[in-house]
């Protein structure tokens, strides 16, 4: 009984061979098939090599954006309750921003509209950014206007002195405000 | 007296079957494992299937189908023999169906070739740059240029076929020498024996 | 009557199955030696072509010999620094880099794997790899030091023809240290 086993089991296994290799040779193309060549990716530019004297830099790092740090707990700001729980307020708010990208209010100028400042405050003070600047910072909030509703005067912030200054260092979003269109963001100074 | 006839009891020989079970399993395995289809030999049909194949970021390139795209300079010792003399051939594609054997046919029977003298090697710049070789390689870059590189294009590219054991100098004077030319060969492929 | 019986017993080694068994090794080994000697399909690198302007890299990678290569890269900024600090000569600044970054061509691949991983834990970081090699020293060498570092991604290179001597015979090294960059003057 054991030897038909035994049989059966190698029959099996001739039979898997064969169609094992039946589908191998179904994989070879056959001659009304044209494959095209294989393209490799258009090249990129190349970096070439200089001749003459050898000049050894850091590694190439792209520039550096100093902007509202997302990944930290910052709150937004809702820009739609703020006008619809007072339409009229101007408020002013002088802050700081420390090595750490940390953001401190030093004063909160809210002309009389504490409730908005109020709500302004709590939020702001959760604001973190990244920390390539330090320095004052300065927010002018005008919910009546019609062209500027937000005036942010960065013209005392510097660069973070452990950053080198080959690095460039570009502005991103320095507030985070939901619902606000960025055409009513303007930077400049405040009077 | 009655006398038993012994039976020779015929049956199947499993060891000889599971032998060449065995046998063909492996011969399969082996030769379909190691096998690499030539595809220059198969006709074009009437139509042509697409097939896209998946794209390698890498700077590194695996040899198309045989067939020769660019100028290439084919470098290697005199009769495989490391102690002869250096030759270099010059292969150019005609059209878009020239493989590198019949461009090779054809620079060994329009004597499209040239000899490395021993001493390549001890010559000053100045000298090397003269010999005979390397103003034909040099004249070959330009024409293959002046006829096919118009413009700067990252995809212009020149070929080396060379043997592994060539001496860089060869090597690093056409890349000079394409180097002549700016961004219009901004790059040269080196191919060789992978072992 | 008794009939004694006498059983021979035959012994015998079965020399069929043995036979077949040392044809299948045979044949195993004979394919696969064939195939193992056969070459592997030829591979290209793209070389950039060299431009006409003082070589800017992070990397220096010059081949001394066919055992041996002399590795520079912005680490070595502070080393300089202090030697130049220190009074000692151009030459003598040189001969110690020469002596404190040479390495077998064993010892680079560790190298290699260590700026891989730099890489890979910095994507944003891009490394321009300049390989010098000697006019003599045979090419195979040079392209197997570039397949260390081909194909992968922000790791760029670019080789030419220099010897270790340019570089231990260079008029000065100096250092920018705003930049902390490594300027060889040939």
């Amino acid at each position: 009984m054991s030897k038909y086993i035994i049989i059966f089991l190698c029959i099996t296994i001739l039979m898997i061979f064969v169609f094992y290799v039946l589908n191998e040779l179904n994989r070879l193309p056959n001659d009304k098939i044209s494959i095209s060549a294989y393209d490799p990716p258009p090249p990129s530019e190349p970096i070439r090599p200089g001749i003459g004297d050898i000049i050894i830099t850091g590694p190439e790092r792209k520039p550096l954006l100093f902007s509202i740090d997302l990944s930290s707990n910052s709150d937004a700001l809702d820009w739609q309750r703020l006008m619809s729980d007072d339409p009229t307020a101007t408020i002013t708010v002088h802050g700081y921003i420390d090595e750490n990208g940390i953001f401190y209010i030093k004063n909160l100028d809210d002309a009389g509209h504490t409730n908005v400042g109020r709500i302004i405050s709590k939020i702001m003070t959760t604001w973190r950014y990244t920390f390539y600047k330090t320095g004052d910072i300065q927010f002018y909030f005008n919910l009546p206007s019609k062209e500027a509703k937000l005036i942010i005067d960065i013209s005392d912030l510097k660069r973070n002195p452990v950053i080198a200054d080959y690095v460039n260092i570009h502005n991103g979003m320095l507030y985070n405000i939901l619902k606000l269109s960025t055409d009513l963001v303007n930077y400049g100074s405040i009077n | 007296m009655a006398f038993k006839k012994d039976y020779i009891k015929r049956g199947l020989s499993l060891p000889g079957m599971i032998d060449i079970i065995f046998l063909l399993l492996i011969f399969s395995l082996v030769t379909l494992s190691s096998s690499n289809p030539d595809v220059s030999q198969y006709k074009e049909g009437e139509q042509s299937v697409q097939i896209d194949l998946p794209i390698i970021n890498s700077n590194l390139t695996e040899k198309r189908n045989n067939i020769l795209t660019t100028l290439m300079f084919e470098i290697k010792f005199m009769d495989d023999n490391i102690n002869n003399p250096r030759v270099v051939y010059y292969l150019l594609p005609s059209g878009d169906t020239t493989t590198y054997q019949i461009a090779k046919q054809k620079a060994i029977e329009n004597a499209q070739c040239d000899t490395f003298p021993d001493n390549f090697l001890s010559l000053s710049d100045y000298a090397f740059e003269s010999l005979s070789a390397c103003q034909s390689i040099r004249k070959a870059i330009k024409d293959y240029k002046n006829a096919h590189f118009v413009e700067p294009n990252y995809n212009n590219s020149v070929e080396i076929r060379a043997d592994r054991n060539l001496e860089f100098r060869i090597f690093n004077y056409v890349l000079d020498q394409c180097s002549a030319y700016g961004d219009t060969i901004p790059r040269v492929i080196s191919r060789s024996l992978s072992y | 009557m008794s009939f004694k019986q006498r059983f021979k017993i035959k012994e015998s080694i079965e020399l069929v199955s043995l036979i077949d068994m040392i044809f299948i090794l045979l044949i195993f080994f004979l394919v696969s030696s064939y195939v193992i000697q056969t070459p592997s399909q030829e591979r290209g690198l793209f070389l950039p072509t060299p431009k006409n302007e003082p070589g800017t890299a992070q990397i220096l990678i010059q081949i001394i010999d066919s055992n041996s290569i002399f590795w520079l890269d912005k680490s070595d900024y502070t080393f300089i620094r202090n030697s130049i600090l220190s009074g000692l000569s151009t030459k003598d600044i040189v001969s110690r880099l020469y002596n404190r970054n040479s390495m077998s061509i064993q010892d680079l691949d560790s190298k290699i794997s260590n700026l891989k991983n730099m890489v890979v834990q910095d994507p944003e970081e891009h490394y321009f790899c300049l390989i010098r090699s000697p006019n003599d020293l045979a090419c195979g060498v040079v392209m197997d030091v570039i397949s260390k570092i081909a194909g992968q991604n922000n790791i760029e290179y670019g080789c030419l023809g220099g010897a270790v001597n340019d570089i231990l015979n260079c008029n000065t090294i100096k250092i920018n240290p705003q930049e902390q960059t490594i300027k060889i003057e040939l």
